[in-house]
């Protein structure tokens, strides 16, 4: 591809500490291109989540990994914890699923956030404050909210929050780990629409993790489409949606309900996926 | 008409201030009213905090209303004495949105699907038995199944049992409370099939909630739409998306993610 790539990950294995042979990510390579969106979509336990999550080494110490992660020509698999720390959260920010967790329910959203501040900039508090406060307005969420506590606020305007906490220091990549799964149709496409252009307005790049399709088409450039612990088909998002080729995206485009036809819904069948597989 | 709901409303009081002597009114529910026939499944679809798990609860009578009727049949729901609240319980029965929290975990397959055919006393052991390994077959599991217990199950699975569960005392109604948003797309197909089938087979009435129109168009007849507690739409899920009467129900059609 022309455009430059800012993360490039080589031969990603994951595996629990111990068990080499059970690999949960096998041998995965990608790239991401700077400035697009790109999406990973597959089915729970494809390892779409502990591919994103060992980016910037969150995976828990039980799995250990191997491979190279390259972001803008740092080697992050060499980093030791406190170089990573650096980057986490002002280079590489992430977003998860349940922001109904993610918030500490004890300590007020805006002191949360300014924590973010407070973590890669020497700042006052008074001025960190500010800070938070124009991220919020830049998510849609009013200033006057800084001194709520995550009960008070709806499951969207969390994700809200998440994001601000995220885009806080100009990320110049963002992982969005099933950002929108918890949340209601109308609000999915609030949340989606704010990511989609924060990320135009920042170039950023942007690493959408995601089981929906409907997601994909929305916003991703680039498409990745795990399968037990392996990429399957990668490439223009428009163009895998249109014109699926390995039998995994098909069977997978097939199984979601459509809203302009009553076709009949065909469930994987895995059997017939593995024999169809081990033909290519 | 089989089932009719009519001018049915809920407010829950919500205390707040010092030492709780503030009390707001929340609308739950305002004047809702719809019919379904025999055979049908009804979507009922709006937002967290639409009212639409409050109307299911209702229906289910693990909750009254402050007004309002409803009829199955000739039936009047509302007013059935406590004698007789055993022998609904047997007509109506709910499949619930997280597989992983409503399967009792100490209790194998064998257990819960015999629990409730033991509490309605429909038959011997044996009978229940036989009745027990028809319903797991039916949902698509095995009776190698029985003997495990729900943590060894996926949560596609355990939505399966929780459906022959819900099946195994044949009601005529099933109230599903989003019974496929906790799934992956490619299981949530298969657990949609698995309902349409049941319900072809053994001529079921859904009250289908959920949130995701896709969902909707796949599987229900007709579908209401609820915005905070007030009905806004009513009728046959072609019309309706063909031509929604109100900018809501638009605006939910218009958020769908993507064109497939």
């Amino acid at each position: 591809m022309p455009t430059e790539s800012i993360l490039k990950v080589n031969h990603l294995t994951i595996n629990p500490i111990k068990q080499v042979e059970n690999k949960l990510v096998n041998d995965v390579s990608f790239h991401l291109p700077k400035a697009k969106i790109t999406c990973i979509v597959g089915e729970s336990g494809s390892g779409k989540s502990l591919t994103a999550l060992s980016i910037v080494k969150l995976l828990s110490s039980q799995l250990e990994s191997s491979g190279e992660i390259i972001f803008n020509q740092k080697k992050l698999h060499e980093l030791n914890d406190k170089q990573l720390r650096s980057i986490r959260g002002s280079e590489i920010a992430m977003i998860f699923q349940d922001p109904m967790t993610s918030l500490n329910p004890v300590f007020t959203v805006g002191y949360q956030v300014s924590e973010a501040v407070l973590a890669h900039h020497k700042l006052t508090k008074n001025e960190a404050r500010k800070v938070t406060e124009k991220a919020f307005t830049d998510v849609g969420i009013p200033a006057d909210r800084y001194d709520n506590y995550p009960d008070e606020l709806s499951g969207g305007q969390r994700q809200r929050v998440m994001i601000a906490m995220a885009m806080i220091n100009k990320p110049k990549l963002l992982i969005a780990d099933e950002p929108t799964t918890a949340l209601d149709v109308t609000v999915q496409k609030q949340v989606l629409d704010l990511i989609n252009n924060l990320q135009k307005k920042h170039q950023m790049t942007v690493l959408f993790i995601t089981h929906d399709f409907g997601v994909v088409e929305d916003i991703a450039d680039q498409v990745l489409v795990m399968y037990r612990g392996k990429i399957v088909e990668q490439g223009v998002a428009k163009s895998i949606i249109k014109n699926p080729k390995h039998p995994y995206t098909k069977a997978l485009l097939k199984c979601i309900p459509s809203i302009h036809s009553k076709k009949t819904l065909q469930p994987i069948d895995y059997l017939k996926l593995e024999r169809e597989m081990a033909k290519l | 008409m089989y089932l009719s709901v009519k001018n049915l409303s809920k407010t829950y009081l919500k205390r707040s201030g010092f030492l709780n002597t503030k009390t707001s009114a929340i609308h739950a529910l305002q004047d809702v009213s719809f019919e379904l026939e025999k055979g049908k499944c009804l979507a009922i679809v709006g937002e967290s905090g639409s009212g639409k798990s409050t109307l299911a609860k209702i229906i289910m009578k693990l909750l009254e209303p402050d007004s309002g009727s409803i009829h199955i049949l000739k039936q009047d729901v509302l007013n059935i004495s406590k004698q007789k609240i055993k022998a609904y319980r047997k007509k109506i029965q709910m499949i619930f949105q997280d597989p992983f929290s409503s399967l009792n975990p100490k209790f194998t397959i064998t257990q819960i699907l015999a629990e409730p055919l033991e509490i309605h006393k429909t038959g011997t052991p044996n009978q229940i038995k036989a009745k027990v390994s028809k319903f797991i077959k039916l949902v698509g599991l095995s009776d190698e199944d029985l003997k495990r217990y729900p943590h060894q199950f996926s949560g596609g699975q355990r939505q399966r049992i929780c459906i022959a569960r819900a099946l195994i005392i044949e009601p005529d109604i099933i109230v599903c409370d989003e019974p496929v948003s906790a799934l992956d797309v490619s299981i949530q197909a298969q657990i949609l099939e698995l309902l349409k089938e049941l319900q072809k087979k053994l001529n079921l009435t859904y009250l289908f909630i959920t949130h995701d129109l896709r969902v909707v168009k796949y599987i229900a007849d007709e579908m209401i739409v609820l915005q905070n507690g007030n009905l806004v739409e009513l009728g046959a899920v072609n019309q309706v998306f063909k031509n929604p009467k109100t900018k809501y129900t638009q605006t939910l059609i218009n958020s769908i993610p993507g064109s497939i």
